[in-house]
């Protein structure tokens, strides 16, 4: 009972928190102590924005809104800053609190709206309910005779005295006589009128508390505050009058959202920054006259305005190239959404939808590839040609004069996704060698369509050897036709390309295949590449025990112990049994949490691929090592193949290293961690058998290894998995098995 | 000068420059060396006569029937065939090109096991399989191949004692156009066995079934019988799945691709008219790819070819001891390797050719050493005159001949592996006095 409660308590404290900390898009707790600090700098608008905070959560848990989205603060903020609001026009009285109750159930509703309409364009809703909600009230403000304005902000030093007696008015002083700088006094200024603080006490703190939230973040907004700053500099507009109108702040929360939370920070998100703060700026000044004709302030209008046109402009996008990507999973903190992509832009599938595989059986071979001498220029860039060859590499028998003495001609041609056929030609006859026919160029074509405006061409297939019609639904694998030799096809080739209209002749698409084996000295496990002219490459066949050990079920239970042992001195530092279980969230997701301290390790199975996607808790716990030593594995069965990838920087990395790394990050990354695993053993065709694995993590300072994880991993066919870790001065060993 | 040797003349007719059917008389075909070496001082170096075999040629044809297959069905998997050629050397060749192993004793059973072939690799076939036999496949958790009820009855009775669970598939044999059918092997399919033995197999607790399998015959010259062997194999399979809701994993096609020698009796040679391994593929692979078995379900294709695989990499190295006119004018030669080494000779009209160019090509036959009147390697061949102590060459005799050549009468020879780097090796040491002595045992002498 006791813990219930506390898990109740600490659920209510974490929502109100979230609340304050949620409007720097953060869920950090410290940053939210500061806030909730400075916000009782006026006790009566402290009082108000607690009092819309508790109004709006009550409700939304009492409404039965979501869990999630309740306990992240998501349905607190906007009240909060309706609250503050509010609270700070008026003096303390009964009827003002009343006012609050009102305005933020309002709020709430607007919530709830703004959520549910702009989240149908996957939009955020970022402040626009508390506008609207503090528009009203304040539109209505003259009218509401029973409350007082306040006095506040006119008898500086007695409140200052209020609040912290002789000490505090000294500490005003002398911040104000060291502080003299108007650009850095305009600075804080700004920041602390995001929470309506005048003064520049509100400002350093709240400066501090993203500081160690998020060092992007902190950059961020020095960042934007200094772009508008040279912009006010540049068309002449006086900028000294940010220091009374409190509107600054616009710049420092847009440069903070599109600049590090709604995209990934990096170079081209810090330079659209730049492009974009000169538009906020004409769109305060201008809305500032429009709205004084109201007598109200335009308050966040502007950072709404510009945030959600350009998230909805980058939504519309038919290509994502690299540089400007939406956040793919919010992990709620700039550095870490960053580091989990800067791993590897790869392995997020959510960027390509159509995981296609390549469309035949066995090694074929690249002769053309994208940006090809003969044939893949200009608009047809984006495609490639596979033909079959020999060990000396060569690709016919005898003398190579007819299409049958062609390893590749008449090989089975295979759908590379799941899809529609759009369009098939099939009955133009196949060249002899040397000949082309430019006249029916693609030769006989299937046209496939995987999704919406992404569709795939196989062409100069085998005279009549198609056999699927227009609109069968076809599935990976199946059995289109047979390589040919027809159309502008001087030998046997596969012809295979993706582009984003359902005709012949199309332009390709630059599109990456999601998964092959690239031959070299040994197989390595390409994911979601562009295979080169030259290349050997061949389909995976899945090892069906291990993708079987690797599908995590919501609701399965996985338990274990582990040993760990220091090598030093032979001394056992650890002997524990531990319990982990499987289960998804309100993303669909799937995690594994570990019963004793509340880890979760997020990962994804894309059936031809397991691995995780983001740990959070503590660690060097069991459930950690787990998410190292399997981080990547590809369920493909090949002994001897490998797969490398990089871990986010800050799952190994801490402390001061890796605070410094955070102001750069965006721009250059000097820690690295590196993660190769190869498969040793992986039983047989007929999945029998155990599988081992070695896989290794290297931490690097500069391209320098500092430190080396081993990890030995053996998983038997019951799914039993063995693991061994050595580090320099730790030997793990593990043992998890299935409930 | 020397003095030239009196040799009896001879009428022979004309053909030069007379096209036959066939176009112009086909030139003699010599063989100097294989892989670089010259035939003359491999025989000096491990004495006459001597098996040759040729590790490149070995992992070359294995590459163009591993492609054949790959490029046209997603899951291929090679079972090396030890009743082919068992020597160990050989073996893992083909082991380290990814075969398994396919065996029909528990000799062979043991061979592939000490060739490091894991248990779960090797394909149990054959009628006679032991109690211990079946133990110790079962205890080594291979894929045993059933080919009688008898076994079935003692597979089920062996897997109980042992508590322990075998995984088996069932040999079966079909009518595909090829006679005479090889109904002594495995159960029938048209006449319901094939499906008695499944049904039998799919209740019994202690077995697993995985496979199919089927075994047409040896050297199919015709191979539209295994795309009929083949699609009757995935009837099964999909009737597997509808009354057991059971997949299996793989379709076994067996072996009998034939190699490039030629028939007795054939009208053509071997080379001219056997299918390639492409088109055994190409009937094979469109079999089960066009079946009704969803793509996802296919099945593992297992392939035991032996003799199409190793036939050509194997050279008999052999020496003219006599050269004789027969009575009735004929010309015969005695060489000094028989039907003891040579059992494929009595099928096969093996290729025999000399080392350099010789004139005076003539109907002759060639006998072997034994002191057996069956000792025949060819009776009518068109071969230039040789000398005593002429050095011959055999080819395509890769398959069968090491494994089912005898000790009789004399001694079996050297067997030489030429390696991929040029390099001779022997695998198999000739006989000797000792090798006997060693095995036998006799009361008569205290």
């Amino acid at each position: 009972m006791d813990k219930h409660i506390k898990i109740i308590g600490k659920d209510i404290l974490y929502t109100v928190l979230n609340s304050y900390s949620q409007i720097f898009f953060s869920t950090s707790k410290v940053l939210a102590m500061f806030l909730v600090f400075i916000s009782f700098f006026d006790y009566g608008a402290g009082i108000g924005g607690l009092i819309a905070v508790a109004i709006s959560n009550l409700l939304a848990h009492y409404l039965g809104y979501n869990t999630y989205y309740l306990k992240s603060g998501i349905y607190g903020f906007n009240s909060l800053l309706v609250g503050l609001g509010i609270g700070l026009a008026f003096q303390p009285s009964f009827e003002l609190y009343a006012l609050v109750a009102i305005a933020s159930i309002t709020c709430f509703f607007m919530t709830i709206v703004f959520q549910g309409v702009l989240g149908k364009y996957g939009l955020p809703f970022l402040s626009v309910p508390f506008l609207v909600t503090i528009w009203i009230i304040g539109l209505s403000g003259g009218q509401l005779t029973a409350l007082n304005i306040s006095e506040r902000g006119i008898y500086t030093y007695n409140e200052l005295f209020g609040l912290g007696g002789h000490k505090m008015v000294d500490l005003y002083n002398w911040l104000e006589a060291f502080v003299d700088s108007s650009f850095i006094r305009i600075y804080f200024y700004s920041l602390g009128a995001i929470f309506f603080q005048k003064g520049l006490l509100a400002g350093i703190i709240i400066s501090l508390g993203l500081l160690i939230y998020s060092r992007i973040t902190f950059m961020l907004s020095i960042l934007g505050y200094s772009v508008s700053y040279l912009f006010y500099i540049l068309v002449g507009i006086e900028f000294n009058s940010l220091s009374y109108t409190f509107i600054g702040f616009n710049y420092i929360l847009t440069a903070v959202a599109l600049g590090g939370y709604y995209l990934i920070p990096g170079r081209t998100s810090y330079a659209w920054i730049i492009i974009l703060l000169p538009s906020v700026v004409l769109i305060t000044i201008s809305t500032q006259q429009l709205f004084a004709l109201f007598r109200i302030s335009p308050y966040s209008l502007p950072f709404n305005m510009v945030v959600l046109m350009f998230l909805y402009a980058l939504k519309l996008r038919e290509k994502r190239p690299g540089g400007l990507l939406e956040t793919p999973v919010q992990l709620g903190n700039p550095e870490k959404n960053l580091y989990l992509q800067s791993g590897n832009l790869k392995r997020f599938p959510a960027r390509f939808p159509v995981a296609a595989s390549l469309p035949f059986f066995g090694e074929w071979e690249i002769s053309q590839g994208h940006n090809g001498e003969h044939t893949h220029k200009g608009d047809w860039r984006h495609a490639w040609d596979f033909i079959v060859t020999d060990k000396k590499g060569k690709q016919f028998k005898g003398s190579g004069d007819y299409p049958e003495d062609y390893f590749c001609f008449g090989k089975v041609v295979t759908a590379p996704f799941d899809g529609t056929v759009m369009e098939v030609v099939n009955s133009i006859p196949d060249n002899i060698i040397g000949d082309v026919n430019t006249k029916n160029n693609w030769g006989n074509t299937v046209i496939l369509e995987h999704s919406h405006n992404i569709y795939s061409k196989l062409s100069h297939l085998k005279y009549h050897s198609v056999e699927v019609k227009e609109g069968d639904r076809v599935k990976q694998g199946q059995l289109l036709g047979k390589c040919g030799n027809s159309g502008r096809s001087p030998y046997p080739h596969l012809h295979f390309q993706f582009q984003t209209t359902p005709y012949i002749g199309s332009p390709t698409l630059d599109y990456p295949l999601a998964h092959y084996l690239l031959k070299g000295d040994k197989y390595t496990f390409e994911t979601f590449s562009v295979p080169q002219k030259g290349q050997v490459v061949a389909n995976p066949v899945k090892n069906d025990m291990l993708a079987k050990v690797l599908h995590f079920i919501p609701g399965q239970q996985i338990s274990g112990e582990i040993l760990v042992e220091s090598i030093k001195t032979g001394v056992q530092v650890q002997k524990s049994d531990f319990n982990w279980k499987v289960n998804t969230d309100v993303f669909n997701s799937t995690y594994l949490e570990s019963e004793e301290d509340g880890s979760l390790a997020y990962l994804y199975n894309s059936g031809n691929l397991h691995y995780f996607t983001n740990f959070t808790g503590k660690k060097e716990t069991p459930l950690y090592w787990f998410f190292l030593t399997l981080f990547k594995v590809p369920l493909g069965f090949l002994p001897n193949s490998k797969i490398s990838d990089q871990v986010p920087v800050n799952m190994m990395f801490g402390g001061i290293l890796k605070f410094l790394q955070d102001f750069i990050a965006p721009l250059f990354l000097f820690l690295k961690v590196d993660y190769t695993l190869e498969i040793k053993k992986a039983g047989d065709i007929l999945s029998s058998g155990d599988v081992k694995m070695i896989s290794a993590i290297t931490k690097k300072i500069a391209g320098r290894e500092t430190d080396k994880y081993d990890f030995n991993i053996s998983i038997k066919e019951n799914g039993v998995f063995e693991i061994e870790i050595r580090s320099n001065d730790l030997k793990i060993q593990m043992t998890c098995r299935n409930e | 000068m020397e003095k030239i040797k009196y040799e009896k003349p001879t009428i022979s007719k004309i053909n030069a420059g007379m096209p036959s059917k066939f176009g112009l008389p086909v030139k003699q075909k010599v063989i100097q060396e294989i892989d670089g070496i010259k035939i003359s001082s491999l025989i000096e170096e491990y004495g006459s006569p001597l098996f040759v075999i040729s590790e490149k040629t070995i992992r070359e044809v294995h590459a163009e029937a591993k492609r054949a297959f790959e490029t046209r069905y997603p899951k291929v998997q090679f079972a090396w065939s030890y009743k082919t050629n068992y020597l160990d050397a050989v073996c893992s060749i083909y082991h380290d090109e990814g075969s398994w192993a396919e065996v029909v004793s528990g000799f062979e059973f043991e061979k592939a096991l000490s060739n490091g072939v894991h248990g779960s690799q090797i394909l149990f076939n054959g009628p006679d399989k032991s109690k211990a036999d079946l133990i110790m496949a079962i205890e080594n958790n291979a894929c045993i191949h059933i080919d009688h009820f008898d076994e079935l009855y003692l597979l089920i009775e062996t897997s109980r004692e042992l508590k322990m669970k075998a995984r088996v598939a069932i040999r079966v044999n079909l009518d595909a156009g090829i006679y005479p059918i090889w109904d002594r092997f495995g159960f029938n399919y048209e006449n319901g066995d094939a499906w008695n033995a499944i049904n039998r197999i799919m209740l019994a607790e202690s077995l697993e079934m995985i496979g199919l399998h089927t075994h047409l015959g040896t050297y199919i010259i015709t191979q539209s019988a295994y795309a009929i062997a083949a699609s009757k194999l995935t009837n099964l399979y999909m009737a597997i799945h509808r009354k057991f809701d059971h997949w299996l994993k793989y379709i076994d096609m067996g072996g009998g691709f034939a190699s490039k020698n030629t028939l007795k009796g054939a009208y053509m040679p071997g080379n001219e008219t056997c299918p390639s391994f492409d088109e055994y593929a190409e009937a094979i692979s469109n079999a089960l790819i066009s079946s009704e078995i969803p793509h996802e379900n296919l099945p593992v294709l297992f392939l035991e070819t032996g003799r199409a695989l190793i036939d050509d990499a194997g050279y008999l190295l052999t020496t003219v001891i006599a050269n004789k006119r027969l009575n009735s004018g004929r010309r015969s030669m005695v060489i000094d390797a028989g039907v003891n080494l040579l059992f494929t000779s009595f099928w096969y009209n093996l290729g025999v050719y000399p080392t350099r160019e010789l004139g005076n090509a003539e109907e002759s036959t060639i006998y072997g050493p034994l002191c057996m009147n069956i000792d025949v390697v060819r009776d009518a061949i068109v071969f230039p005159q040789v000398k005593t102590g002429e050095q011959l060459v055999i080819e395509r005799v890769g398959a069968y001949n090491i494994t089912q050549s005898m000790q009789f009468i004399t001694y079996r020879p050297n067997v030489v592996l030429i390696d991929m780097e040029g390099k001779t090796n022997i695998i198999r040491k000739k006989e000797s006095l000792e090798t006997f002595k060693q095995a036998e045992l006799n009361p008569k002498r205290k």
